[in-house]
């Protein structure tokens, strides 16, 4: 495997897949940088992945699984921090958002899922942003499909609720 | 309309949620760098069927190993690499000097002008080593012959770096190399067997840069050089006696890269063999002033050229004229140089003149 190959391999991935690990980021840390830097972990991890040559069916799915994980050890050392100062750090996602009629309703729908349970806010993503099928969501999360679709439904009523619609 | 719809086309809007333009470049770019630094390692992947190795220019194969270079420096050890880069050849960390940090030195210089800049600078080295040695006293005979072949091999390999560089770096790069051989020669005993050893191409395009205007005639110049140089071998060979082992010796040495200059330049174009000239007459220069802080020396008033030398009449009533003749262009050599340095070596050389054949002998001569 060569190291020009692999490197336009990586290039078609960072450009088909870099906006929507970065919305899966940005709804799990609520920060614009902090998601910036998840998104580019996650890509130097996927790196690894084609510097090792190892076969890589579905580039997507494992973009995911490596969001995720980073994201569930984002939480741990987060853990000990208070929920102020999580709100303190930064729940600001307006300021690098395109187009500024569109900020203050990305701001909002961020807030909102953050009302969610952690793990049902990235599901709604991945399903209604990314229009990754609950299958698909399920392989991701370890999960079995049936759970995720479960789980998706109850996500959308509860934000139902939230937004009074 | 469905609430469920509703909710999820609400979610939905946050697909135009994207990297900015700005971070999507400077992540991209990290991301090159990133994958540049943890390269896929060539020689012990299993190449997946289907997957057609594209060409590997040796520029890019210059990239990928890169990391891995500074990588084993690193594990080498910073402080022993900082601590080699001050040794001599001779010494236990000269190799690594020579081995490793100037291999990353090359690893590191990756177009053709840094690569010029960098063979340049590691000439200036190695001339720099043997200038140590030399005052160190570590220049025996086995040193000798290293630091030589290193020297000129180096010259070799920095003129072939000038020739691969853009045109003007060339051009810089070649006053650089011929401006660091004419600043070392005579500063060490090896000048003789340097200018033997040295390709000739250096000697011959070392450049003119800074041809002062106004020469006489090219033709003129080869000649008067060649009769000057003459008539100093000479000299020193009739008065070897009175000059003193060493004195001879130092003398000798000079006159015959002089010689070997000239003869060069009678072969080279004439900016060429100019530069040449003018570093023989630097040479000659030295000798004659030293020749006369020594004696009363006889001056051909039509060349300006040495014919004689008495020592029994004391130097410091010499009458010599300057600038007569035809030698203006010979730059300072022909000028009576009686700087305090020649004199002080002078005492001393006349001291030990009768006693120290030993040192002299030491020294090669090479008539």
């Amino acid at each position: 495997m060569n190291q020009n190959t692999q490197v336009t391999v990586f290039d078609e991935a960072f450009a088909k897949y870099g906006d929507a690990i970065f919305r899966f980021c940005i709804v799990k840390v609520s920060n614009v940088e902090l998601a910036e830097d998840m998104t580019q972990e996650v890509f130097m991890r996927y790196w690894g992945y084609l510097k090792a040559d190892k076969q890589i069916d579905n580039p997507r799915a494992l973009l995911y699984t490596i969001a995720n994980n980073l994201a569930k050890d984002w939480y741990k050392k987060k853990k000990s921090d208070s929920l102020d100062d999580q709100i303190a750090l930064g729940y600001d996602p307006i300021e690098k958002s395109p187009g500024p009629e569109l900020q203050a309703e990305h701001q909002e729908i961020i807030t909102a899922l953050q009302e969610l349970e952690d793990n049902d806010k990235e599901i709604m993503v991945m399903r209604y942003v990314d229009g990754l099928e609950p299958r698909d969501i399920a392989k991701i999360l370890d999960e079995s499909a049936n759970v995720i679709s479960v789980r998706l439904n109850r996500a959308t009523k509860r934000l139902q609720n939230i937004l009074h619609i | 309309m469905n609430p469920d719809i509703k909710t999820t086309e609400y979610i939905a809007k946050l697909k135009d949620v994207k990297l900015s333009d700005s971070s999507r470049a400077r992540i991209h770019e990290e991301l090159h760098q990133y994958a540049a630094f943890h390269s896929v390692r060539e020689a012990d992947t299993v190449r997946s069927i289907g997957v057609v190795p594209t060409s590997t220019s040796l520029f890019s194969i210059k990239f990928a190993y890169m990391p891995l270079v500074i990588l084993l420096a690193i594990m080498i050890g910073g402080g022993t690499t900082l601590a080699a880069q001050s040794s001599v050849p001779g010494d236990v960390l000269y190799p690594i000097k020579i081995g490793v940090n100037e291999n990353i030195r090359e690893a590191l210089a990756v177009s053709a002008d840094s690569e010029a800049k960098l063979q340049v600078n590691l000439l200036d080295e190695r001339l720099e080593e043997a200038q140590k040695l030399q005052a160190n006293g570590q220049l025996t005979a086995e040193t000798e012959s290293t630091v030589v072949a290193q020297i000129s091999a180096q010259a070799k390999r920095a003129e072939a770096a000038a020739e691969n560089s853009s045109e003007e770096v060339k051009l810089e790069t070649k006053a650089k190399i011929a401006l660091a051989i004419q600043n070392f020669m005579g500063t060490t005993s090896l000048d003789t067997k340097l200018a033997a050893e040295m390709p000739t191409e250096v000697a011959a395009k070392m450049m003119a840069s800074d041809l002062a205007t106004g020469q006489y005639d090219i033709n003129a110049y080869r000649a008067d050089m060649t009769a000057r140089t003459k008539a100093l071998a000479k000299i020193i060979t009739e008065n070897q006696a009175e000059l003193g082992a060493k004195v001879k010796a130092d003398l000798t040495v000079k006159v015959d890269t002089a010689t070997k200059l000239t003869a060069d330049a009678q072969i080279q174009v004439e900016d060429q063999a100019r530069t040449t000239l003018d570093q023989a007459a630097n040479l000659t220069g030295e000798v004659e002033s030293k020749l006369s802080t020594l004696g009363q020396v006889e001056i051909d008033s039509n060349t300006g050229i040495i014919t004689d030398i008495d020592f029994s009449v004391d130097p410091m009533i010499i009458d010599r004229g300057d600038g007569n003749g035809t030698s203006g262009s010979s730059s300072a050599g022909v000028n009576v140089n009686i700087d305090t340095n020649v004199g002080g070596s002078l005492d001393s050389d006349m001291i030990d003149a009768g006693t120290d054949a030993s040192v002299g002998s030491g020294v090669n001569v090479g008539l």
